[in-house]
């Protein structure tokens, strides 16, 4: 079962609350999608970990064959073959790799070749097998990495925590393609109710059933509560705005490894989530 | 010699455009006969790459030399392939920087 983690507005805690779960479910796995700026890892510090690397395909320009027609670069949208000094130029890091000019192009003289993307890493932690996907600075999109991360834990048996990349874009809906629910990460702030709203819609256009939880959560407001309420959202939970929890978060320690109390909050709300997937297969139940 | 400059308005006291590949317009000056012409950037709603659009356009157009404050990696390397040399501009407004250019006061960068 995949889990997803998302927030909308970045900075709301998808990476501590995906990052506690796991850590608190038996051989959960955890898998940091969120590929532009992985941070699980400074959590789970893996041991044993084996990298590879992820290529995607640019175009290689045979200039023996080709006859300057330009039709390559008329086609391409993202400029990223351009005619230079009497010969094409391919810049990889604006391809976005769709093959085009090799279709386009009437002389043949278009292969295509790997360009390094990023990489994924696996390692483990405890019983946890714990993954995570790195873009490569300069690169306009991790969606393939996210897709090979989600291809490696689409066979387990364990619960897999997914943590989602910020925002309500393409990588986010890619990186919940395969979620069976959607856990939202609500912060009580006008700006985070705001990208809350915007990957609430998400979830209810791509079909999933999901449920909030409010973290840094405060008794001066009840911005997320009413939100969920007006809209008829679950609320799973709410975690309090607490020194201590920023504190050892910011020193990379696991709460849920730290505390015994924690660590149940953390499987508890695992169990509401559990309630929520069963419910959402057999709502007649 | 023709030369260009990105441009806030298609007018010669308009203001050289604080970016390159996304500027809105291109003044095409030429100093031999101190003619001015201004053509929209057809990269300007590019979805990548407006650099690279834009220095080929500028490369078709027979420019030889660019006055603009700052240029991208990608732009500056086709800029560069084609042979055209990039200036600081040493004024505000187009038609300062063009009659500058055309004395030989502004700064070679690249």
């Amino acid at each position: 079962m995949q889990i997803a983690v998302l927030s909308g507005k970045g900075g709301t805690g998808k990476t501590f609350v995906s990052v506690n779960l796991s850590a608190a479910v038996d051989n959960a796995v955890y898998v940091d999608a969120d590929v532009e700026e992985p941070n699980g890892f400074l959590f789970f510090r893996p041991e044993k970990t084996v990298e590879r690397t992820i290529n995607r395909k640019v175009p290689i320009i045979d200039e023996s064959r080709c006859d300057l027609c330009q039709e390559c670069m008329k086609f391409c949208r993202y400029n990223a073959i351009a005619y230079v000094g009497k010969k094409m130029e391919v810049f990889p890091e604006l391809c976005h790799s769709c093959g085009g000019c090799q279709l386009v192009c009437p002389r043949k003289a278009i292969t295509e070749i790997d360009h390094p993307l990023g990489s994924i890493k696996e390692g483990v932690h405890g019983e946890h097998r714990v993954l995570s996907g790195f873009l490569r600075p300069n690169e306009q999109s991790g969606i393939p990495i996210i897709k090979e991360l989600l291809k490696l834990v689409e066979k387990t048996d364990a619960p897999v925590f997914l943590d989602c990349p910020p925002g309500s874009g393409c990588p986010v809906i890619e990186s919940v393609a395969a979620a069976d629910f959607c856990v939202l990460v609500a912060e009580p702030t006008v700006f985070g109710l705001h990208d809350l709203d915007m990957v609430h819609e998400l979830a209810k256009i791509r079909n999933k059933p999901h449920a909030i939880i409010i973290n840094k959560a405060t008794d001066d407001n009840r911005l997320i509560e009413d939100y969920c309420k007006d809209k008829g959202i679950k609320l799973l939970g709410r975690i309090p705005f607490d020194r201590e929890l920023a504190s050892m978060n910011s020193d990379g320690k696991i709460i849920a490894e730290q505390s015994s109390a924690w660590k149940d909050r953390f499987k508890e709300l695992y169990f509401r989530i559990l309630e929520e997937v069963s419910y959402a297969a057999n709502p007649d139940s | 010699m023709i030369i260009a400059l990105p441009a806030d308005q298609k007018r010669q006291d308009a203001m050289v455009n604080g970016q390159f590949g996304r500027a809105r317009y291109f003044c095409i000056y030429d100093t031999d006969d101190q003619s001015y012409q201004f053509i929209d950037n057809p990269a300007i709603s590019a979805p990548g790459g407006a650099g690279v659009r834009s220095a080929s356009e500028l490369a078709n157009l027979g420019v030889r030399s660019v006055v603009a404050y700052h240029v991208g990696d990608n732009a500056l390397r086709v800029l560069q392939r084609n042979g055209i040399s990039i200036y600081r501009p040493q004024s505000a407004t187009i038609e300062a920087n063009a009659s500058a250019f055309a004395k030989g006061q502004l700064v070679k960068l690249v």
